[in-house]
C-alpha cells in the first residue's frame, strides 16, 4: 500500500512528525527549524508517494530527515516545558518548588545541550519518546550496541555534571 | 573489574541482573540518576503540535505543486539569492509603512446629512447615536489604548467602563469614565451636555472644569460654564421624536429645527426671542404651528423653506 491514500498519510504524519521533531532537534536545529525540515520531509514525501510503501515511509522520512540535517548544521538548542497535569504536585505548587523546577529544568536543559549530536539524538528519542533502544537502532540504521553505548555516555555526562557535584 | 560501555543504557532500560547492578552501583549513585531521571519524566521536549504541523504541510505542498508546475521539478529551488531577499524584505517594509502611518489612515469618520442619524459600536462595547448633521471623528484601531472622539453636532453617547472617554467640540471638552450623556454643540459659541448614568467632567476652553451627576446638564456659551441643572425627563429626547428647549434663543431652536426637517427656517428680526417648550420632531407642519402659537407668530410654507412672522 503505498501512502498516496490521505488517510494512510495522515497516519503516518501523525506517527512519526513528532519523533522526527525531536530527532532533529536532538542533531541540533532549533524548534521552528526543525518543525519546517519535518514538513519538507513530508512534502517530499507526498510528492514521491507513489513510490514510497507504507512500511517504508519511516526510513524514506529519517533518512531525509538526517540529509537535512547535513544540509543546515546548526547549534544545539534543546527547549523543554512541563507536561500539563502529569505530576500531581504540580497541583499544589508553591512558589519554592516552582523556583526548585525551573533550576532543575535549566540544568537539564543545559546538560542536554552540552552532550555531542550522536548522544544527544538518542538520549532524547529514549527519554522523551521513549522509544526502544531496538526501535532507535532501526531509526538511525545504526546497531543497538551503538545505541547503547552513546545512551551511556548522554547518562554518563549527565551523572558527571549534577550527581556528582551534590555529593 | 572492567565496567562495559553500554552498561548505564541497559540499567537504565532496566535490563541488569542484581549483581550487576551493585557492582555498577560501586560506581555510581544509581538511586540520584533514577531520581533524576523520575523528575525528567515530568518535562517534555517542545515541539510543534500536531496540528499546526499538519495545517501548514497543507499550504506547503499546493505550494510546491504550483512551484513544479511552473518549472521542473528541482530548478525551482535554485532560484537567484536576490528573489528570496526581496520577497523576504517585501512584507517586512510594507509592515512598518503600516505601523508608521497607521494611525493617519485609520482616523474614522462618520456624517450624517439633514433628517438623518446613525448609531456606532465600538470595539469595548460602548455606543454612540449620532443625530442629524453631525460629524464625528475618532481612531478606531487605537480605541483599546486611547478613547477619543472629535465631536461636531450632536451625539449620544453610552461608554463602556475603561479608560477615560473624550469628546472634544469646538467650544469645550468632555471626559468620562462609563456612563451615558448626550453632547449637543452646534458651533463654537454654545454647546450643552446632558448626563443620563454616572458622572461627566466638563470643561471650557479656558479650563474651567465642573463635575455632572446623573440627570444634570450644563451649557458652554461664549466659553464660559453655566450653572448644572436638574433634567426635566431622563428620556434622551431626539431619540424619541421630541425636541425640548429651555430658554433658547429663536436663533439656535430653528437651527436645531433644521437638522432633522431637511427645510429652512427664516424667522427675520425674531432670532433674539427665546423659546422654551417642547417640539414634536415627527410632522414639519405640526412643528412649526406648534411653536408659533406659542410665541404669537404666523407661518407660511414657500417650496422647501417655511417663514415666520410677528403677529403681534
Amino acid at each position: 500500500m503505498s501512502v498516496c491514500a490521505e488517510a494512510v498519510f495522515k497516519e503516518v504524519f501523525d506517527r512519526w512528525q513528532k519523533p522526527l521533531q525531536v530527532f532533529l532537534q536532538g542533531r541540533g536545529m532549533m524548534i521552528h527549524k526543525a518543525a519546517d525540515s519535518v514538513q519538507d520531509c513530508f512534502v517530499k514525501l507526498w510528492n514521491n508517494c507513489g513510490d514510497v510503501e507504507r512500511d517504508k515511509a519511516k526510513s524514506y522520512l529519517f533518512t531525509i530527515a538526517s540529509r537535512l540535517h547535513i544540509d543546515e548544521y546548526r547549534k544545539a538548542e534543546v527547549r523543554l516545558k512541563y507536561r500539563k497535569g502529569l505530576s500531581p504536585m504540580v497541583v499544589n505548587e508553591d512558589g519554592q518548588y516552582k523556583l526548585e523546577e525551573q533550576e532543575f529544568k535549566n540544568k537539564l536543559e543545559q546538560t542536554i545541550n552540552s552532550m555531542t549530536d550522536k548522544n544527544r539524538t538518542v538520549f532524547m528519542l529514549n527519554r522523551f519518546e521513549k522509544k526502544t533502544y531496538k526501535e532507535i537502532a532501526e531509526l538511525l540504521d545504526i546497531s543497538v550496541k551503538a545505541v547503547e553505548k552513546r545512551m551511556s555516555n548522554a547518562l554518563k555526562k549527565l551523572y558527571q555534571e549534577n550527581i556528582i557535584q551534590k555529593k | 573489574m572492567s565496567i562495559p560501555e553500554d552498561i548505564l543504557a541497559k540499567w537504565a532500560a532496566g535490563k541488569l541482573s542484581k549483581e550487576e547492578q551493585i557492582a555498577l552501583s560501586k560506581k555510581y549513585d544509581l538511586d540520584a540518576l533514577q531520581l533524576w531521571l523520575d523528575r525528567q519524566d515530568a518535562l517534555e521536549i517542545e515541539v510543534v503540535t500536531d496540528d499546526i504541523m499538519w495545517d501548514s504541510l497543507g499550504s506547503k505542498i499546493t505550494e510546491t505543486l504550483s512551484e513544479s508546475s511552473s518549472s521542473s521539478n528541482d530548478v525551482s529551488s535554485k532560484k537567484p539569492e536576490w528573489i528570496k531577499w526581496v520577497l523576504f524584505l517585501l512584507p517586512l517594509v510594507f509592515l512598518i509603512v503600516y505601523f508608521m502611518f497607521r494611525s493617519q489612515i485609520a482616523m474614522t469618520i462618520i456624517k450624517t446629512e439633514k433628517a438623518e442619524t446613525k448609531s456606532h459600536l465600538f470595539a469595548d462595547g460602548s455606543t454612540i447615536d449620532i443625530a442629524p448633521q453631525t460629524e464625528v471623528r475618532f481612531n478606531d484601531n487605537q480605541w483599546d489604548k486611547e478613547r477619543q472622539i472629535v465631536l461636531e453636532g450632536q451625539a449620544t453617547f453610552k461608554v463602556a467602563k475603561g479608560n477615560a472617554f473624550i469628546v472634544q467640540t469646538r467650544s469645550g471638552e468632555v471626559e468620562v469614565l462609563g456612563t451615558q450623556f448626550d453632547v449637543w454643540s452646534i458651533n463654537k459659541d454654545w454647546m450643552r451636555v446632558q448626563c443620563y448614568e454616572g458622572k461627566v467632567s466638563v470643561s471650557d476652553p479656558q479650563s474651567a472644569k465642573i463635575i455632572l451627576e446623573a440627570n444634570e446638564e450644563i451649557s458652554i456659551s461664549n466659553g464660559r460654564l453655566g450653572y448644572i441643572q436638574k433634567m426635566k425627563t431622563t428620556e434622551i429626547d431626539w431619540k424619541s421624536n421630541y425636541r425640548s428647549f429651555k430658554t433658547t434663543p429663536i436663533k439656535l431652536v430653528l437651527l436645531d429645527l433644521e437638522r432633522f426637517f431637511d427645510i429652512r427656517f427664516v424667522a427675520t428680526g425674531l432670532e433674539a426671542e427665546v423659546f422654551t417648550g417642547v417640539i414634536t420632531l415627527t410632522n414639519v407642519e405640526e412643528a412649526a404651528r406648534y411653536l408659533s402659537t406659542t410665541m404669537g407668530y404666523e407661518f407660511k410654507q414657500e417650496k422647501n423653506t417655511i417663514y415666520f412672522i410677528s403677529s403681534k
